[in-house]
């Protein structure tokens, strides 16, 4: 081997890198035993990190997933929170399909104008009595509705519903029938005429007997002006298991008691709980992963790092001689020093790389491919653990090889020269 | 060219102390070449490694030329090591890594004074005066006994030194080979350098210009 070979100009930089290399040639198990200590530390260290990435990679992804689904479910259902007046009586809300009690228009204002409202969307104000169609001698539930109310601090999504032109009405399958009433029919109701806007198809709900006109002609007709008695909403898909409270306590702290918050239970409710159930079983897996690192890894690097030390103050110990001779031809104490950190930096950052692609490859193979919930090996590769494990790599070696560096220059050469 | 005066250096052995040195005086001039002759352990080893600034007496001091070598740094030491003082040693202390032309360039680590291609060209000078031409690629492990004593006798010639210190270099040779040490040793003194050999054989002794035996840690006798 021409170890000097690779010196040029007058550098001793590269005469010392030559020797360095050589050395590590010749002693092969030393610089072996070295490089695979550091190999397995950061192998293991950049395992767990993959494998941290891997779970928060499905964890997001399977919640994404759901989120999904839920807005579909959701797009598809309507409005499911409905915001009462607070001395409104549930029994006789639910008996009788309508809340007697009345609130100002104002309130749905304060909610849409509040920037601290986050967990609803989509403000509906409505106003419904029972009334008689005096016209057609029937009984229906009238339902006065305004368009969506934009939130004022928030990019609004789209409207789930249309607003009921004026001079129109929407009404329900059950009741068109009874009162043959079809699209574009001219009725008068209360004195009022209007046109048949839409005639909606069976929901075999109350919905099947109402009629939906505009929320101020409603109060005009029923002399409510500004008054409503319910604003329904859509809850929005970041609420927790317990988001009824948190959607109570966030409408309470701007509304204070004036107001209730009922809930619709539906399919969505159930795929939000499973929503929630496996972000907060990613969650945990996480966060026990992330216990595990936190003792894994300092245990790996001082581990490694007490490796790196031994195996060079054995090193050391073998080139006693080698050492003393190249003081004796002149070579200073810095030199001397980094022969020995070189060789660290060296074995440092081949370990470094080979520990990466093990580790890396180990667990992206492993949480890769057909049951791995779609994760692929780029979503787990990070730039940013690749830089820090070959930049901090070398200088924790270097570290761990400083001692024994150091003990390798107070040599006496003097007396390693005499004793060997 | 190297002094030492009245030189002392005493060491501990297990738990007592050992004179290695007494008071011990000498000079070496250019072109001379000097045999300090005594039995193992009679402390020529401990002479030749303070003389070399190597090993810091006790008492006295060391001259190379004008330069106090021990009143200077270890760095400074050093590189004056690097550029005025030659070693060969009975063990050569080869590195076992390195080929024949790379330990004789192992001299140049502590200098920068002539570019890599003057001092391989240098190298080859050497390594083919004493007969390494072609083992040039081979290492120590590779070599004879008396070959590996002729790479160290290149690698102390390398930088051009003025002083030639020389601790039993033909302890484990065969006659031929110590024969051509010697004679480089001899050739040395003649052009010009100063040659301090640390011997317990007779005939080396009888190639110098000067012998001085050694006993106990003291200088004997001159002749």
């Amino acid at each position: 081997m021409d170890a000097l070979g690779l010196t040029f100009g007058d550098g001793i930089t590269v005469k010392i890198a030559s020797l360095v290399f050589s050395e590590i040639r010749h002693r092969k198990l030393n610089s072996l035993l070295l490089l695979v200590a550091v190999a397995v530390a950061v192998g293991s260290s950049v395992g767990v990190m993959t494998l941290l990435r891997a779970y928060q990679v499905r964890t997001v992804r399977r919640v994404a997933a759901l989120d999904d689904e839920v807005r579909k479910i959701m797009k598809n259902m309507g409005f499911n929170i409905t915001i009462l007046p607070q001395d409104q009586n549930l029994l006789d809300f639910h008996a009788s399909d309508f809340a007697e009690k009345t609130m100002p228009i104002q309130y749905v204002d304060r909610l849409a104008n509040s920037p601290d409202i986050v967990t609803i969307n989509h403000l509906r104000p409505a106003l419904i009595r029972k009334i008689e169609w005096p016209e057609r001698n029937r009984q229906i539930l009238l339902m006065g509705v305004s368009g969506i109310v934009p939130f004022k601090h928030r990019d609004n999504k789209r409207p789930l519903t249309q607003p009921v032109p004026q001079g129109t009405m929407d009404v329900g399958s059950v009741l068109a029938v009874e009162l043959s009433l079809e699209q574009d029919d001219e009725v008068i109701l209360r004195g009022r005429k209007f046109r048949v806007g839409k005639v909606n198809p069976q929901r075999g709900t109350k919905d099947d007997i109402t009629v939906w006109i505009d929320l101020k002609e409603a109060q005009q007709m029923l002399d409510m002006p500004d008054k409503i008695n319910l604003i329904q909403a859509l809850e929005c898909n970041c609420a927790s298991i317990d988001r009824l409270a948190e959607i109570q306590a966030e409408i309470s702290a701007l509304l204070g008691d004036e107001v209730q918050v009922i809930e619709l239970s539906t399919t969505a409710i159930a795929r939000a709980k499973a929503r929630e159930g496996v972000k907060v079983e990613g969650q945990a897996a996480i966060d026990r992963l992330e216990r595990l690192a936190a003792v894994l890894l300092p245990l790996v690097v001082v581990g490694a790092g007490v490796i790196v030390s031994l195996l060079t103050a054995v090193n050391v110990r073998d080139r006693r001689a080698e050492i003393g001779i190249l003081r004796a031809l002149g070579v200073r104490s810095r030199q001397i020093m980094r022969l020995f950190v070189s060789k660290a930096a060296v074995l440092g950052c081949a370990g470094a790389l080979a520990g990466y692609a093990i580790g890396f490859l180990g667990v992206a193979g492993a949480e890769t491919g057909g049951s791995a919930g779609g994760v692929t090996a780029s979503d787990l590769y990070g730039s940013g653990l690749l830089l820090s494990v070959l930049l901090l790599t070398p200088v924790v070696a270097v570290l761990a090889a400083w001692l024994p560096a150091v003990a390798a220059t107070h040599q006496d050469p003097a007396v390693v020269l005499r004793e060997e | 060219m190297i002094r030492l005066e009245s030189v002392s250096k005493t060491y501990a052995a297990n738990g007592r102390p050992v004179a290695a040195l007494r008071d011990a005086t000498l000079m070496v001039e250019a072109g001379q070449f000097w045999a300090v002759r005594g039995k193992s352990g009679c402390g020529k080893s401990t002479l030749l490694l303070a003389a070399g600034g190597l090993l810091r007496p006790d008492t006295g001091r060391v001259w190379l030329d004008t330069q106090d070598l021990y009143a200077i740094p270890a760095e400074q030491r050093a590189t004056l090591r690097a550029d005025s003082i030659g070693f060969v040693f009975q063990q050569f202390y080869l590195i076992p890594y390195l080929n024949v032309r790379d330990n004789v360039l192992a001299a140049r680590l502590g200098k920068s004074d002539w570019s890599a291609s003057d001092a391989r060209r240098r190298a080859m000078t050497l390594i083919e005066q004493f007969g390494l031409a072609d083992r040039v690629r081979h290492r120590p492990g590779q070599l004879s006994t008396g070959e590996r004593q002729r790479t160290a006798l290149a690698r102390a010639l390398l930088n051009q030194p003025r002083v030639l210190l020389a601790d039993e270099p033909t302890g484990n040779l065969d006659d031929e080979n110590s024969r051509i040490v010697l004679e480089c040793l001899g050739r040395f003194a003649r052009e010009g350098g100063a040659v301090l050999l640390a011997t317990h054989d007779p005939r080396a002794a009888e190639l110098a210009h000067h012998r001085i035996a050694m006993s106990d840690g003291r200088l004997l006798s001159d002749s």
